[in-house]
């Protein structure tokens, strides 16, 4: 069984550190998506608490608003789309794709300034500053950035097959894993490391698993389509026989106005059942006599993420099919895919996600950290390291204070950066990478104990300046208290609590004096580990 | 997991590194990694054409195991005290189960 263990925690260390850093990002980046909505509402501050939409009377207002809208701005477009904001967002987003000449291709485009607007809870159009809001993390947590989704999807699957394995032979290399629950003993050096990644491992670890396996889970059909190509004659054929089994609408040429869009909206309350409400509408060859109309399901209201499309004719209304209703295998994956997203979960569930997620996060951190302080003793000469641990060192610290830091001016550059500035999301985005890049330069630059002191310290002020920011010049906390903005007001309560965390991390370390560099002190403290028997 | 770099665990040492050779643990990853893939692959194949149920249904039934049995793979193939020996084992099982996946998707052709 020592041998097993022995070869469980080699594969565990270095599968841990080969992709610690990508798992740093992906764990952070999915951490914040559980609030979506949130960081989105935070992002467009014009989105006041009137745009929110509650109940079925202001749904369809909402919708009717975006579609006159959309009939205005954008009559001859090929499509359109409008984004309803869950239970916890504000606005509603209307999409509208140009119609191309046959055989030309043009690129996607995330909704931006050019292609999409926003109405309100009245159905009015209110202009919003251009930003991907919190979808950005969203897609960043597996789509990453600047690379084709595709490598990016195959890249997150290889890390989180890893994380997999490390979870798995992390269990496996604990000896007491329930002594270890109860274990954390602070300022102790390597040994604190350790018990700080395992009482973060430990005791989110259902969580972990969970997450990780249901991760995998929502991309396999591109990780592991062997299944399904035994089944079915490529992936496409799979895929319709989820969807409503209604041919695909061609363009007529010949215009028709669209059906009132309320029947519709009633007919689809009778088929999810009372309470659902709209997450999609998307509308093809709209004005046209071969128009359709498809409605998703919100995903509020059941923990199975399927989207339960119809589809409608876009002239008489009619409904023309619903989605096939799945067996056992199809309702499993349904429900592995809904407890990763989390779109079901209420507050305090929400609450549970985001420090479980908060805990993954700190465990792959700490890891990463604990592969330094474990070699760090039995180095020839603890002053001057050699190249790799070096590179490993300032990596940990360009990442795990870096990457924070980047997403904080990513936040700032929100605010700053001119509302109606044209290619306004990219910008913001690119400050990101930028500001990381910076905080990876810093790294390399300073010596690591100042590096990690000055990144967590500036991240945490720029984070507890936010609130103040808003405070000043735009509304602030007095006024979301004021309007009853819960979600607003919680959201900088959260970005000051976040922001105190990093300071004091930040003088936490600038107050540690290392224990056990010195020769004396480090003989010591291998007899005291000889006597207690470990 | 420190713990062990007593006499013991140096022992066990001999097994997971050090006095092998290079090509070893390059083989071993190898192993894991592709033929793991491979071996969980064909699993996949023969669960979805074997498992009850409607052809959609057995096909995510088997892929959602795909995870799990691909992990089992990993951990035993690192966990083995002789490389060569498993990977003829990994080896031999993806081309018995694969004959399988291809008889199984022949059949389903015809």
């Amino acid at each position: 069984m020592k041998g097993f263990r022995q070869t469980q925690a080699v594969l565990h260390t270095w599968t841990g550190l080969l992709v610690g850093w990508v798992l740093f990002m992906i764990f952070l980046a999915g951490t914040i998506s559980f609030w979506r909505e949130e960081v989105s509402r935070w992002m467009r501050p014009e989105l006041s608490v009137t745009s929110a939409v509650r109940g079925p009377q202001m749904e369809q207002r909402a919708i009717e608003g975006a579609l006159a809208a959309l009939g205005a701005r954008a009559p001859n477009a090929a499509s359109w789309a409008i984004n309803m904001p869950g239970p916890r967002g504000a606005g509603t987003q209307a999409v509208w794709t140009e119609r191309t000449k046959p055989g030309e291709r043009r690129p996607f485009r995330w909704p931006d300034a050019t292609n999409s607007l926003w109405v309100d809870g009245n159905g009015q159009v209110v202009p919003v500053r251009e930003t991907r809001g919190g979808d950005f993390f969203y897609r960043l947590h597996f789509d990453l950035h600047y690379m084709p989704a595709l490598w990016a999807r195959w890249f997150v699957g290889f890390c989180s097959m890893f994380m997999l394995v490390a979870i798995v032979t992390g269990v496996i290399t604990h000896k007491k894993i329930f002594r270890d629950f109860f274990t954390f003993r602070p300022g102790k050096g390597q040994r604190s490391w350790l018990d700080g990644h395992n009482v973060t491992a430990v005791l989110a670890l259902p969580f972990h698993l969970m997450i990780t396996y249901t991760g995998l889970v929502t991309l396999m059909t591109l990780y592991m389509p062997w299944g399904f190509l035994a089944n079915f004659d490529n992936t496409a054929a799979m895929f319709a026989a989820t969807q409503p089994d209604v041919p695909p609408a061609t363009y007529a040429g010949a215009p028709a106005p669209l059906a009132p869009i309320g029947p519709m909206l009633a007919e689809a309350r009778r088929q999810w059942g009372d309470g659902t409400q709209v997450n999609i509408i998307r509308i093809s060859n709209p004005g046209d006599r071969s128009a359709r109309v498809q409605m998703g399901r919100g995903l509020h209201h059941t923990i199975r993420d399927d989207g339960d499309a119809l589809i409608f004719d876009g002239v008489t209304g009619a409904l023309l099919g619903a989605a096939p209703s799945g067996g056992a295998g199809v309702a499993t994956r349904d429900a592995m895919v809904g407890i990763h997203a989390g779109r079901f979960a209420p507050i305090t569930v929400r609450w549970l996600y985001f420090l479980s997620g908060l805990a993954g996060t700190v465990m792959v951190a700490t890891g990463l950290v604990m592969w330094t302080a474990k070699r760090r003793e039995k180095l020839p000469d603890p002053t001057r390291p050699h190249f790799g641990f070096r590179l490993v060192e300032r990596l940990n610290v360009g990442t795990v204070a870096g990457l924070p830091l980047g997403m904080v001016a990513l936040l700032w550059a929100n605010r700053v950066l001119p509302v109606d500035m044209a290619v306004r999301w990219p910008a913001e985005v690119n400050s990101l990478f930028i500001v990381w890049g910076l905080a990876l330069l810093h790294a390399f630059a300073r010596p690591t104990r100042r590096a990690w002191v000055e990144q967590f310290a500036l991240t945490g002020i720029l984070l507890i300046a936010l609130p103040f920011y808003d405070q000043v010049t735009d509304r602030g906390l007095w006024q979301h208290i004021a309007d009853s903005d819960a979600t607003r007001a919680w959201t900088d309560v959260t970005l000051l609590t976040l922001g105190l965390s990093l300071a004091a991390i930040a003088h936490r370390i600038h107050q540690h004096r290392p224990a056990g560099m010195t020769r004396r002190t480090r003989a010591s403290r291998e007899a005291a580990v000889a006597v207690a028997g470990e | 997991m420190f713990s062990d770099s007593t006499p013991a665990g140096s022992a066990a040492k001999g097994r997971a590194g050090g006095t092998q050779p290079g090509w070893h643990i390059a083989l071993r990853i190898l192993t894991a990694m592709v033929g793991g893939y491979a071996l969980t692959s064909a699993v996949t194949i023969v669960l979805a054409r074997t498992l009850p149920g409607s052809p959609l249904d057995t096909a995510m039934a088997a892929t959602l195991m795909s995870f799990g049995i691909y992990t089992a793979i990993i951990v035993w193939v690192f966990a083995a005290r002789r490389i060569l020996a498993v990977t003829g084992q990994v080896l031999g099982l993806t081309a018995v189960t694969g004959l399988l996946a291809w008889l199984l998707r022949a059949g389903a052709a015809s």
